[in-house]
């Protein structure tokens, strides 16, 4: 029987390509009262920069605040299949996933770096869901130059640098966050998602 | 008669209605091969009592599929996602399928017989973007085995005579064999319709 691999396959790729998102030492949202959002819950079909099709589905996690979500290409193999937890904070017209990769149970798979990954995504009024990662190169570099507290360590990959991590006080990350110019710290949308429920 | 807990997925559900059992997966003496119209996401049609239900078909390379179902939360059910392994054969122009449960939930599987690697199999037909699924009907292979068509067991209500569940225990090739005649496909009937659900639109 051929096994699931789930997000393992994911990091894998990320370390042969030496980069792992930008991570937050603790989640975006707990000192503003970060709540579920309910909009996000169903069934999703998105198209990446490759014109692939991708479907998610977002489901609740029993117990829990955080939300499951189930990547399944269109087309593709099981080792392309991707699970990820989350939780979210909503501030206003966009919003944050604070994300870990998952195994199939929904517990972390343990090779990744501590803290989320902060996606941010934004709803338009016709509906489309975009999801986009912070870029890479410019979070570092807001970090050495001493606008952002942040440490450099060699985890996935990361390049000469290492991976970077985000380590502002919760407070203090999501003030940061819920400013509208943190959002030129994200790459492009990486995947823009049309609801088919 | 086997009852599926894992719910996410309509397949899986087969099994609901396994009155009808069989010795071996239909398929194992000419070999299994996988059938790519079944690749792909389909949808049930939801109804009053249940959700709306996802399957991704995702082809392996060793001649055998993953079904990922998927349900969301609905009317005071959890939402709930499982994972099948799904073989299918072509038999005649017949064409079959079997799947067994492999995940719930993220976990084994909750019931022990598909723990136990058993597995239900059902005939299909695909037509467009509509995929059929047909299960043994009990009384139908019941007459046949009555009949010596088929070899097995029947079992009845002692006091009324009626059927309750059959027993195939034919062995693979004499199951395919019964299986590929153009006539088999009466031994069937309707269980769930699924729609597929276009990439491209």
């Amino acid at each position: 029987m051929t096994r699931i691999k789930f997000a393992v396959a994911f990091l894998a790729v990320l370390a042969l390509a030496g980069c792992y998102p930008p991570v937050t030492s603790s989640p975006v949202g707990t000192t503003a009262g970060a709540k579920d959002d309910p909009t996000l819950t169903g069934t999703w079909k998105g198209t990446d920069s490759e014109k692939k099709v991708t479907y998610l589905h977002f489901l609740p996690r029993p117990q829990s605040d955080e939300k499951m979500a189930i990547l399944v290409p269109s087309g593709g193999e099981m080792a392309d299949l991707m699970i990820v937890t989350f939780s979210t904070a909503r501030f206003g017209s966009f919003g944050y996933m604070n994300v870990r990769f998952a195994k199939s149970d929904g517990k972390p798979i343990e090779d990744q770096p501590p803290g989320t990954v902060p996606v941010l995504y934004r709803l338009d009024a016709k509906g489309a869901l975009t999801l986009a990662l912070m870029d890479e190169k410019l979070v570092k570099d807001a970090v050495k130059a001493h606008r952002l507290k942040g440490t450099f360590e060699k985890t996935i990959g990361g390049g000469d640098d290492g991976d970077v991590t985000i380590t502002e006080t919760p407070a203090a990350l999501d003030r940061l966050f819920a400013a509208p110019s943190v959002t030129t710290l994200f790459a492009k949308p990486f995947l823009t998602l049309h609801r088919v429920d | 008669m086997r009852i599926a807990k894992f719910v996410a997925l309509a397949l899986a559900a087969l099994s609901l209605s396994a009155c009808v059992s069989l010795k071996e997966p239909i398929g194992t003496s000419v070999g299994f091969k996988n059938d790519p119209a079944l690749e792909g996401l389909w949808v049930s049609h939801p109804d009053k009592d249940n959700a709306i239900t996802w399957a991704h078909v995702i082809l392996n390379d060793n001649d055998t599929m993953t079904v990922i179902g998927i349900s969301p939360r609905h009317d005071g059910q959890k939402a709930a996602w499982g994972t099948l392994e799904m073989t299918t054969v072509k038999l005649g122009a017949n064409r079959y399928l079997n799947e067994r449960e492999t995940g719930d939930n993220g976990g084994p599987p909750k019931d022990a017989s598909f723990a136990a690697g058993s597995s239900a199999s059902a005939y299909y037909r695909v037509a467009g973007d509509t995929l059929t699924i047909y299960m043994l009907n009990t009384d139908r292979v019941a007459k046949d085995v009555d009949a010596g068509r088929i070899a097995g067991i029947v079992h009845r209500d002692d006091k009324s005579d009626m059927v309750q569940s059959v027993e195939v225990t034919a062995d693979g090739p004499a199951l395919d064999a019964w299986l590929a005649k153009p006539d088999a496909p009466k031994l069937f009937e309707q269980f769930i319709v699924l729609m597929r659900v276009r990439p491209d639109l």
